[in-house]
This record gives C-alpha cells, structure tokens and sequence, in this order.
C-alpha cells in the first residue's frame, strides 16, 4: 500500500479540498510532492501573499459580439456611459457599442464579459511584485488572466486561439488606470472584497484641477475656486473679468461637472458662472490648451449662480440667458452640467440642480431644468468667470470618461 | 482502500430582508445578497474514515442586476444576471490518521469568486417565487486558498446545473452549487484510478435592494 501511494501521480484538481484528499492517502501524507500539479500551468500570476491588491479587467468573452436586441439593450450599459455607470452603481450584463455598424433601428453591438460592465472583473494580485517586475502593466496581466478563464471555460475558444484572442481583446476595465493598482480591494489571500470593506475609488468623482494663470485673477484652494481680482463692475456682463479653466477635459462619452458656491453669508450675492465649452486643438484629456479669457464670452454652456440669488443658464455664442429656474440657490446646494454623448461627436448638454443628500456610487436625485438646443462638440473642457471678489465656486468635481 | 471518495460541502446562510417597496421601480444599481452561515465537509477516507470539517461562511457578497430582473414580454418570468459572487470561508484545521502516518493542514484564505458573469432565466413559480436554474457549462468558479502558507487557486464548472429560488414573500434567495473533484491515481496497468468528490454549496442570504433604506454593507 505503502509503495502504491508513493508511486502514485494526481492529476485535475480538487482545489481548496485538497488538504482533505491528502489525508486519506497514508505514506503521502508528509510528502510536499503530493500535491497535485495543475492541470495546465496559469498563464496569470497573482504573486506571493499578500495579494490584497486588485486591478479591474475589461475581458470580452469571445463569440458573444453581435446586434443587440431592443431587451438586450435595456441590460447593458453603452461603452459612452462607463463613467457615468461607475458613478452611479449602474452595472450591467453587456457592454453597448454605438459606433457605427449595420444593426437594425439603429441598435447597437452588444458583447458579454467576464465582469459585470463597466466594473470589470476584479483580479486580485500582489501588486507590489507583480507590477512592473512581472507584468509590465495592469493590460499585460488583464491578458494573462483571459488566458486563463478561456481555458478554464470549455466552450469559449476563439477563432486565431486563446493567445491572440486575449492579446487583442483584454485590457483593463474603463478608468482603470493601467499603471496602478487599488491597495486593500481583496483580502490576504486574493479574494475579492465588497463595501464597506473595499469601495471602488472609481466611483468617485474626481476632483477637479485648475489652471491658475496670475492674469486669471483666482486662487484655487483644493478643486474650489475663488475669484481674489477686486471686483470691477457690478453691473454688467464687462465685470465677469476673471476666471480659470481647469486641467480635465471631457473628450468623449457621458459626464458631468458638479459645483456649489462657497458657504459665505453673502455668496449668494456674488456672480459665479461654470460651464463646458468645445477645447480647440490641442487638446487632451488632462492638457488643454492655454485659456486667455477670463470672461463669459467663451463659455458655450454654463449656469449661472448670479448675485440675485438666482439660477440661470448661459450659452454662447451671443450670451443667451435661460431662467431663472427654480429656488433661489443656497449654499449647500449643488449644480450639474450634464453631457449625454450622442455617437456622433457631439454632446446633449443639459443643467440640472441636485436634490438632497447623494451618496458615492448610487444614482443621486436631481432636478434637470434645463437642457440646450444646441449641441456640444467634444473635446469639451471646464471653464469659469466670475464678477465679483471672493465669489467661490466650492469643490468642483468630474465624472469622465479617463 | 476505497476507490471512490465523497465531499459534501453544505453552506447554510441566513434569511433575507427584502425591501418593502417591492413595487418600486429602480435603476440598475443590483440586489445584494449577504451570504452568511456554515459550511459543512464532509470525505470519506481510506481506513473507513471520515474527515469531516464545519466551518463558517465569515463574509460574501452576491450581486444580481436588475434588482428586480427583466420583464419578458408575455411571460411572468424574469432575467437576472449574477455579476458577482464571493465568499469567505472562514479557516480550519484538519487532521489525519490512518495506518499510523498523521499529518495536518491549516486551510485558510479560503475565497470562491464568480469569475464569469452570467444571464439566466428566473421561471415564475408563482407571484412571488422564482426558480433559479443556470447551466452548470455557463457558471464559472475562481477558488483562492492558502494551505500550510502555500497559497493556491484553482478554476472550477459546477458538475450539475446551478439551482435556487428567488422568494419574494420570505424575502429569500437561495442558490445550490455543485461541484465535482477527480482525482486520478495513476499507478500503471489495471490499477489506474480516478476518485470523485463533491462539494455542495447551499448558499442563501438577506436580499438588500438598492433602494432599501437599510445600514447593510453598499
């Protein structure tokens, strides 16, 4: 018996119950080399514990690109809209691709993945060996990981192979940036881990960066901004004389900019204008170029938060003015810009005011007052202007496409 | 020496808490269900021998969008999809003793993980019960573990459909899972061996809607 089981080789795998299988085998028991060897070596290596860390892979699962039906439709999420998705909690079964195709009625290309989309799939590592050292990025080890679930899952070999399939198709998921991993996301032995524990930092909006020329006539503090260039004029748009635009800029897909005013008593007696406008070339998602005005007249499509406690809508060209809608605002208010790309390379603009508190990662509930009749052209940066001093625009964040 | 092996793996988990505005319509943000509860091990062994190990389910998080599936035209069932599945078992220890060799092993790190996400048809039993049946080909398992400090993974089908039900009024999800290990022994000749083994997951746990006001984990 003794010699049979020393002889013997295991194959396939039993996985975590293999400490169990061992110990029915006498005369294996205290010899390492029985554990079982895979039964094919994985291309993925999560590195040596702790593998606390993840990265979030987009992985298509191979054969399932095709027209989505109108039901398929309502269970995906459009690759424009990741971010907004992200934002909002809104995970789906199918990715939705508008570009242009020959569906029917003007559907979209639907294709399945490993994860829910825009998430991805959550692959837990030890970043801190894996990354650079064996994985020159998070895409090489998003590709090394679909080699893996391919040939784990009988069934999904793709036309060209699983090697060719993956190196064409993996990458990390939307805003994941492929440089980085998310520290504490799974626990020690590289499983997973949900909220409260672990809450994907890519639900989060960003905070917004400025641009502050000495000309502007702001100081940014953080992503607020305040105008300190004595006031001018009270009393007509010539007073709007300062102003900053900011570091990101919306180059494609679904958004939004989010601001409220400072929480000074006379803030409501202050002008503060913030809005989106077409970034001319060159123009990139964290460089556009240089802004030398600090006025109204460049700012396609804005709020206004105006001294008489009102709220309005102002588009370019020509200074139209929308409003005043709704309530006076406050200062625990917050505003949106909107951007609902519309597959073409333009935008929906539209204007909407928050109601109540929002919490990260859910839809938040919000009034839209206003949406434009003109449409927007990407790239579209941030731009503001401001009339009178110390007219705030208090922690202004982003939801893009990165 | 037994030539076939059996592995029961029963997981109980707790009772769910639906939410009260069942009716409400909600955006795509997913159902949450929070596994909790035992785990149940059970291998026969040479000897006559039984190894048998429970353990507690100490944390899990399973997501379903929509949270209250898609309506099918002209049928009361509905689509779920499962997008995420996780589980932490917590650690144990076993032991062996059989013919005066001992040996034991520290299990711990112990996570199964859905590596795929999968649609499936949830059949309408009745107004508020919905039977849950996902094909076994379709349902893709990620293990991850760490045995005596040597961490290890492994990828895993079920052996047989997923199955479960989705209960409305008891505020219940539960899920079966399936799985089957081979182990083959081979030792030349008549003598070659292949050993089966099952793990049987019984999964239930608090369903949490995206619109319920509640303090569960989101």
């Amino acid at each position: 018996m003794r010699n049979f089981l020393k002889s013997s080789r295991r194959r396939l795998n039993a996985g975590w119950l293999w400490p169990l299988v061992l110990l029915a085998l006498p005369g294996c028991l205290l010899d390492a080399s029985a554990y079982p060897p895979d039964p094919v070596t994985p291309e993925f290596d999560p590195g040596p514990l702790p593998r606390t860390s993840a990265i979030m892979c987009e992985i298509p699962k191979p054969g399932t690109t095709q027209c989505a039906t109108a039901d398929e439709v309502e269970n995906g999420v459009s690759t424009t809209r990741a971010a907004v998705a992200l934002a909002e909690g809104d995970s789906r079964f199918f990715a939705l691709d508008y570009s242009p195709n020959e569906c029917p009625d003007g559907l979209p290309m639907r294709t399945e993945l490993f994860g829910p989309y825009p998430d991805g799939l959550t692959v837990c590592l030890n970043c801190t060996t894996q990354i650079p050292d064996i994985y020159p990025d998070a895409n090489k080890a998003c590709i090394a990981k679909c080699k893996d679930l391919l040939n784990a899952d009988e069934g999904s070999e793709p036309d060209g192979g699983v090697d060719a399939y993956c190196e064409s198709n993996a990458k990390v998921a939307p805003n994941f940036n492929k440089s980085l991993c998310f520290p504490g996301a799974c626990d020690s032995g590289g499983t997973p881990l949900s909220p409260p524990a672990f809450v994907d930092p890519r639900r989060f909006p960003e905070p917004v960066m400025w641009i502050v020329d000495p000309a502007d006539g702001t100081a940014a503090t953080d992503n607020s901004l305040t105008r300190i260039k004595p006031t001018t004029d009270t009393n007509s748009d010539a007073g709007f004389d300062a102003g900053s635009e900011a570091v990101q800029v919306i180059m494609t897909g679904d958004g939004w900019v989010e601001f409220g005013v400072g929480n000074d008593q006379i803030e409501t007696q202050l002008s503060h204008v913030l809005g989106l406008s077409h970034c001319e070339f060159p123009c990139d998602s964290n460089s556009p170029p240089a802004d030398f005005d600090p006025s109204l007249n460049d700012i396609e499509f804005s709020i206004s938060l105006n001294k008489d406690g009102n709220v309005y809508v102002i588009e370019n060209p020509g200074l139209v003015v929308q409003g005043p809608f709704g309530d006076p605002y406050g200062a625990t208010d917050r505003f949106r810009v909107k951007v609902v790309d519309k597959h073409n390379g333009t935008a929906e603009i539209s204007y909407s005011r928050l109601k109540g508190t929002c919490t990260i990662g859910t839809k938040c509930d919000e009034d839209v007052f206003f949406t434009s009749t003109t449409t927007a052209k990407y790239p579209l940066r941030i731009d503001t202007s401001f009339r009178e001093e110390n007219a705030t625009l208090q922690s202004v964040t982003i939801v893009r496409i990165q | 020496m037994k030539t076939k092996r059996n592995l029961l793996v029963a997981g109980g988990l707790s009772a769910m808490v639906l939410s009260a505005a069942l009716a409400t319509a909600v955006d795509f943000q997913p159902l949450v269900v929070n596994p909790r509860g035992t785990l149940l091990m059970v291998q026969s062994v040479p000897c006559d021998q039984l190894v048998q190990v429970e353990t507690d389910i100490a944390d899990g998080r399973i997501e379903m969008t929509p949270a209250r599936g898609l309506d099918i035209e002209g049928s009361a069932d509905k689509i779920f999809n499962l997008t995420r599945l996780t589980m932490f078992i917590k650690r144990f220890n076993v032991r062996g003793d059989c013919m005066g060799i001992r040996d034991s092993h520290r299990v711990s790190d112990i996570g199964i993980q859905l590596a795929s996400a999968v649609s499936f048809r949830a059949v309408a039993a009745d107004r508020v019960n919905y039977l849950i049946r996902i094909p076994k080909d379709q349902f893709l398992l990620y293990e991850s573990f760490v045995d005596n400090g040597v961490p290890k993974t492994v990828y895993k089908k079920p052996s047989e459909d997923v199955t479960g039900f989705i209960d409305l009024a008891s505020r219940a999800l539960r899920l079966r899972i399936v799985t089957e290990s081979r182990l083959r022994f081979d030792v030349g000749g008549r003598n070659n061996r292949v050993l089966f083994g099952t793990q049987t997951a019984d999964i239930a746990g608090t369903i949490v809607f995206p619109d319920t006001p509640t303090t569960a984990p989101r």
